[in-house]
């Protein structure tokens, strides 16, 4: 039951041991000689400030949690736009749709108590 | 998209009429009742002319909800909706528990927020009212993910209400602890449910349970281990040893009400759906489910005689029953849990538990609001000349927790060991009776304090916040226990 995913058993196997091997012989057969140069961050973005633990506001989550919200309504309204036309050839379009309002409505719902209740407000 | 993969016509109307027909609506009917609660509710929240209209919606919801449940339990429609959903008496009875759950927390609520200043009542309203939707999508779920969106629809406001009381530490400790533990074990359940996939290719429990026919789901230990780690994350929700170590400090720092639900409603809407379920385990795992059974009720009664906290108390004895009711799975399994009568005993029990235990929170939360902000037993003390009516109430509860002949909770501990002796297990029986001698200790402590100390000096007799909701909570609830305990074949005949 499970043969069909041996291939990608051997190809985890075979990805980690190239990459084992390489870097192991790399550090085995070559010469160390560490220079300033070297050990800075290359190509990896902005000398580094400061500590990374930094207190994000808790806006941020909730702004995150909004966007993942909406995110999903349109994952689920996709289906529903692809198959609307074989909705309507059955003649249960106008339930589907009624369904369809009903979900974005409850949402649109839920967006208008966010805003009323000041949660899209950045600096409170 | 390929021409062959599309349904004709006439084919997606046929599978429209099927998926919703009249069954179907009588089933999710109940659902959609308190959805639309919680979503108006939140919408009372918006502008201060509304807020007057929560109180009535809230019940209004709850009451739309108890009426359709009625109407399922008695003209039950089967399974729906794909066989997803159930819609037969067993989950209207749990549904009728859940209702009645979530009345009593809301009623003890009343009031008990007060002195936390800008408590988001509105979102509390809400949230209870989607936890008890989550219940009954539990105990109608017929499908391993049905269960689980139930399960989360539950459990997510519970985390958010456990830790309501936001400038208490203890009620952030409470929500912080149960968040952690309970994403951990949804997890556990997910991973058990991707396992009997795995094993099986189905998630619905029909095909699971006709799989499961010859003794066992094909592909043993894979199978075997889904349904293992279904059961602990179940058994992490009933607070059953060794998943038993958050309660108390989880019931301890949520606010009061809340600890009301989280003890009543979860609890029953675990064990609905450990019975619907209970085929996964093997007729073998009998011997281990009662083992911890019996270790559950030791923890909790020995755990509930040494705590000088009421709340804390009332927690290991919630502890203490979940092993009582385990021990009738336990003996359940291996048949057929509605067949065999394990079902009846446990909504007996639980129905008897849910009114006592619930009783029991709407005083203590009347008392914490009313003034007396600790929850120690030693403010119990006197309460008899301060506030009669409350106190016998609360007597009372203590004797149907305890399983004194008269209140419910007797009847519910006889019907779960006549499920064990009628299945063999005689000796477990015998050891669960004497375990529940045991638990008399602390009830009767309680009753002790409340009757035969005298207040203690500096101690003033509380004025209740809203006497008018916690006088309905007491009708009921005196009412239930004393229904359930004299007459039990009202309930029982009701069950069919």
């Amino acid at each position: 039951m499970l043969t069909p995913y041996v291939p990608i058993l051997i190809l985890l196997a075979l990805a980690t041991g190239f990459s084992l091997v390489s870097l192991g012989l790399s550090d085995l057969l070559g010469r160390l000689r560490p220079s300033i140069g070297k050990s800075t961050a290359y190509e990896c973005g902005m000398q580094v400030e400061g500590s990374a633990r930094l207190r994000l506001s808790i806006h941020f989550y909730l702004v995150a949690v909004l966007f993942i919200l909406f995110d999903v309504e349109s994952l689920l309204l996709v289906p529903w736009a692809v198959a609307a036309r074989s909705f309507q050839e059955a003649g249960v379009g106008p339930l589907v749709l009624a369904e369809v309002a009903g979900f974005v409505g409850v949402l649109g719902l839920g967006l208008a108590w966010v805003w009323k209740k000041g949660g899209l407000d950045w600096d409170r | 998209m390929s021409a062959a993969h599309q349904l004709a016509p006439e084919a997606i109307a046929s599978q429209f009429r099927t998926l919703f027909d009249a069954s179907a609506w009588s089933a999710v009917a109940p659902l959609a009742a308190l959805s639309a609660g919680v979503v108006l509710c939140l919408i009372t929240d918006l502008s201060r002319a509304l807020a007057a209209l929560r109180g009535p919606l809230v019940f209004a919801a709850l009451a739309a909800c108890a009426w359709f449940q009625v109407q399922l339990l008695l003209h039950p429609v089967g399974v729906v909706l794909r066989d997803s959903l159930h819609g037969d008496a067993t989950s209207a009875a749990f549904g009728l528990l859940f209702v009645a759950g979530g009345l009593l927390a809301w009623l003890a609520s009343h009031g008990y927020y007060k002195r936390d200043g800008q408590a988001p009542l509105a979102e509390h309203d809400a949230l209870l009212l989607s936890a008890v939707a989550g219940m009954t999508l539990m105990s109608a779920a017929n499908d391993l993910l049905v269960f689980f969106i139930g399960l989360e629809l539950l459990s997510l406001p519970l985390y958010a209400l456990s830790a309501l009381r936001r400038s208490r530490a203890a009620s952030v400790e409470a929500g912080l602890k149960y968040f952690l533990l309970g994403a951990f074990t949804s997890a556990l359940f997910l991973f058990g449910c991707a396992l009997i996939y795995c094993a099986t290719g189905s998630i619905g429990l029909d095909t699971l349970r006709v799989l499961a026919a010859p003794g066992s789901l094909p592909m043993g230990e894979l199978a075997l281990l889904g349904s293992a780690l279904i059961a602990a994350s179940l058994l992490f929700k009933l607070n059953v040893f060794p998943f038993h170590v958050w309660v108390p400090d989880v019931y301890q720092g949520s606010p009061t009400p809340v600890t009301a639900l989280m003890a009543t409603g979860t609890k029953a809407a675990a064990f609905a759906f450990l019975l619907r379920a209970s085929f996964l385990l093997p007729a073998s795992a009998s011997t281990t489910l009662a083992l911890l059974a019996l270790i559950t009720l030791a923890i909790g009664n020995l755990g509930a005689l040494v705590q000088e906290d009421f709340k804390r108390m009332l927690a290991y004895s919630g502890i203490a029953h979940a092993g009582t009711l385990l021990l009738a799975v336990a003996g359940a399994l291996g048949g057929d849990p509605v067949a065999n009568g394990a079902t009846r005993a446990i909504v007996f029990y639980l129905a008897a538990y849910v009114f006592s235990a619930g009783g029991a929170f709407a005083v203590l939360a009347a008392l914490e609001a009313g003034g007396e902000r600790f929850t120690k037993l030693e403010n119990l003390r006197g309460l008899w000349q301060r506030k009669p009516i409350a106190a016998l109430a609360l007597a009372l509860f203590m004797l149907s927790l305890g399983g004194i002949p008269g209140a419910g909770g007797f009847w519910g501990k006889w019907f779960v060991f006549e499920v064990l002796v009628r299945a063999d297990m005689t000796g477990w029986a015998i050891a669960g009776v004497l375990m529940s001698v045991l638990a008399l200790a602390y009830y009767l402590r309680v009753i002790i304090a409340l009757f035969m100390q005298p207040t203690p000096a500096g101690i003033v007799a509380p004025r209740f916040e809203r006497p008018a909701s916690l006088g309905a909570s007491l009708v009921l609830c005196v009412g239930a226990v004393l229904l359930t305990g004299l007459l039990p074949g009202m309930l029982l005949g009701l069950l069919g």
